[in-house]
């Protein structure tokens, strides 16, 4: 069974092409400067084929696609998700 | 015993950066840089700290609840303990660039007593099993001082990981642990898209533990004299004592440790000896925390994350600036959002044009030249359009200083959106961001 997909842009990688607003309307968006913007953070596994679809088309690469791992999977906490973005240490 | 101690780092010590109170991590009247022997004499490098294994200091560490102290206060001893079971040989970064322009507490620690700093880090380096100790600072007396500190202890004979001292950029961004992960691997000071983290693949692709300056003095003593000594003062969310710079309009400006937890008012009071032009509002934890209203002060507000977060505040790294009541406080918000538009690394769009959009309308704002829908436009960006949509924290920043500003001086808001002026001077009072 395939998983729930976690969507994110890479804000170093996207240089504002705007194809994935283009292709796929209903999950990007643009900002008045033309960078990509989510409007949902997952989806489900039924749209898997088309998200792939969009990064590939992504000229940048800055579409990141990750599985959501189920809860039962995780051993231990990884500390990845819990640093907060750009701590000065 | 040789001491090696540069002019320019005691003069910075005896005349700008005198310490208010120092009960635990700085020491009461220390004019200059502690030396080794000095050190010893306080109890630095007991052979009890040093006969614990590495799982028994982490385990100190992770007791004693202490956070980083660069303003994001992630758990230490879960940070330590991840860098451990990382494979391979690690690093520890000693991360001394203080490039928040508001705070002086790393730099005042490192000059008085580099010994404690280096304790802490060479614990962490042990506990953690890197070989190697790196120094990053953006500032070159900084970085003579710690190797003078090194030179000392390497040749008291003790056996020591590999060292460097690397002086990096001077600019706000080349702090983050990514940006100056980046510096040392010979890139550009600037932050990377996360994962990787340093702690997965740092310095030369090795796991790497960045840790701030205060975070490894306040280590060295947990490990010398246990988490219960450190918990008997602060508060459970955040236990021990915090080091303060003040600022602004006080009476007297310097940095301070004092317990978490006590009332700002008083801090303010006390150690700042008292507001003679009044309070319109506070910066408590530096230029990324956000605004905090006068009232706060009458509340009560205490130093906690806790507390200033009920008022959409943060401690941040616990720089706290005082605005008076004599200039118009949305020149202070439209001067902090330009130092985050001019220190955008300019990496990602949002940031780039994001902070710049937001100081331009800010400006116009406090110079009387905005619209009614100026205002719902900055909300809109600092609501909507451009939280977490950095690669690093700036843009975040950015965002919070708007929405709190928005907040704090909005009769001020409104004074200036009907007659042009607030009537009170266009000048700035945030240190480094004079007009």
């Amino acid at each position: 069974m395939t998983k729930r997909l976690r969507l994110r842009i890479d804000p170093i990688r996207c240089t504002a092409f705007g194809f994935c607003a283009e292709l796929c309307p209903e999950l990007f968006d643009l900002d008045e400067w033309g960078y990509a913007w989510l409007k949902a953070a997952e989806v489900d596994a039924e749209a898997a084929a088309l998200v792939r679809q969009v990064a590939a088309c992504c000229p940048r690469r800055a579409i990141l696609i990750e599985e959501v791992p189920d809860p039962e999977d995780i051993d231990q906490p990884v500390m990845n998700t819990q640093i907060k973005e750009g701590s000065h240490a | 015993m040789v001491t090696t101690v540069s002019l320019h780092s005691m003069t910075a010590v005896s005349e700008h950066e005198r310490p208010l109170v120092m009960p635990r991590v700085l020491r009461p009247h220390l004019q200059e840089t502690e030396s080794l022997e000095q050190y010893l004499q306080s109890g630095g490098y007991t052979l009890e700290a040093w006969s614990r294994s590495p799982d028994e200091i982490i385990a100190l560490i992770t007791a004693s609840g202490l956070r980083g102290r660069s303003g994001s206060g992630f758990p230490t001893g879960t940070k330590w303990r991840t860098v451990a079971l990382q494979p391979g040989r690690k690093v520890v970064l000693i991360n001394a660039a203080e490039s928040e322009p508001a705070s002086r507490k790393d730099r005042t620690l490192l000059l008085t007593r580099p010994h404690l700093v280096l304790e802490g880090a060479l614990l962490a380096a042990y506990a953690v099993g890197a070989d190697t100790l790196m120094f990053y600072t953006h500032d070159p007396a900084i970085a003579q001082t710690a190797d003078a500190a090194w030179h000392e202890l390497k040749q008291s004979g003790a056996k020591l990981p590999t060292w460097r001292t690397i002086v990096g950029p001077a600019r706000y961004v080349a702090g983050e642990a990514s940006a100056a992960v980046n510096f040392i691997n010979g890139h550009a000071a600037k932050p990377t898209s996360k994962p990787p983290r340093p702690h997965e693949r740092g310095v030369n692709g090795r796991p790497t533990l960045v840790q701030n300056v205060e975070t490894f003095a306040h280590a060295a003593l947990i490990v010398r004299n246990g988490p219960a000594w450190f918990r008997s003062v602060g508060t459970d969310e955040l236990p021990g004592t915090i080091l303060l710079t003040l600022n602004g309009a006080l009476r007297r400006t310097g940095v301070a440790e004092v317990p978490s937890g006590v009332a700002l008012r008083d801090v303010l009071e006390m150690l700042g000896c008292g507001m003679p032009h009044g309070v319109q509002a506070v910066l408590p934890g530096g230029y990324f925390s956000g605004w905090l209203p006068a009232e706060a002060l009458h509340h009560g507000v205490a130093l906690t994350p806790s507390s200033l977060g009920a008022w959409g505040s943060d401690l941040g790294c616990a720089a706290i600036t005082v605005v008076p009541e004599t200039v118009c406080g949305l020149w202070q918000a439209a001067r902090l959002l330009r130092f985050f538009a001019n220190e955008s690394a300019r990496q990602c769009g949002p940031c780039t044009f994001g902070t710049a959009a937001m100081a331009d309308l800010m400006e116009r704002l406090a110079r009387g030249e905005g619209r009614s829908d100026d205002v719902e436009r900055l909300r809109r960006y600092a609501e909507h359009v451009l939280p977490k949509r950095g690669a690093c924290s700036h843009l975040d920043g950015a965002t919070i200083a708007v929405r709190t500003a928005l907040q704090v001086f909005q009769d001020d808001l409104a004074r200036h959106l009907r007659y042009g002026t607030c009537g009170r001077p266009l000048r700035s009072v945030l240190p480094g961001l004079e007009d």
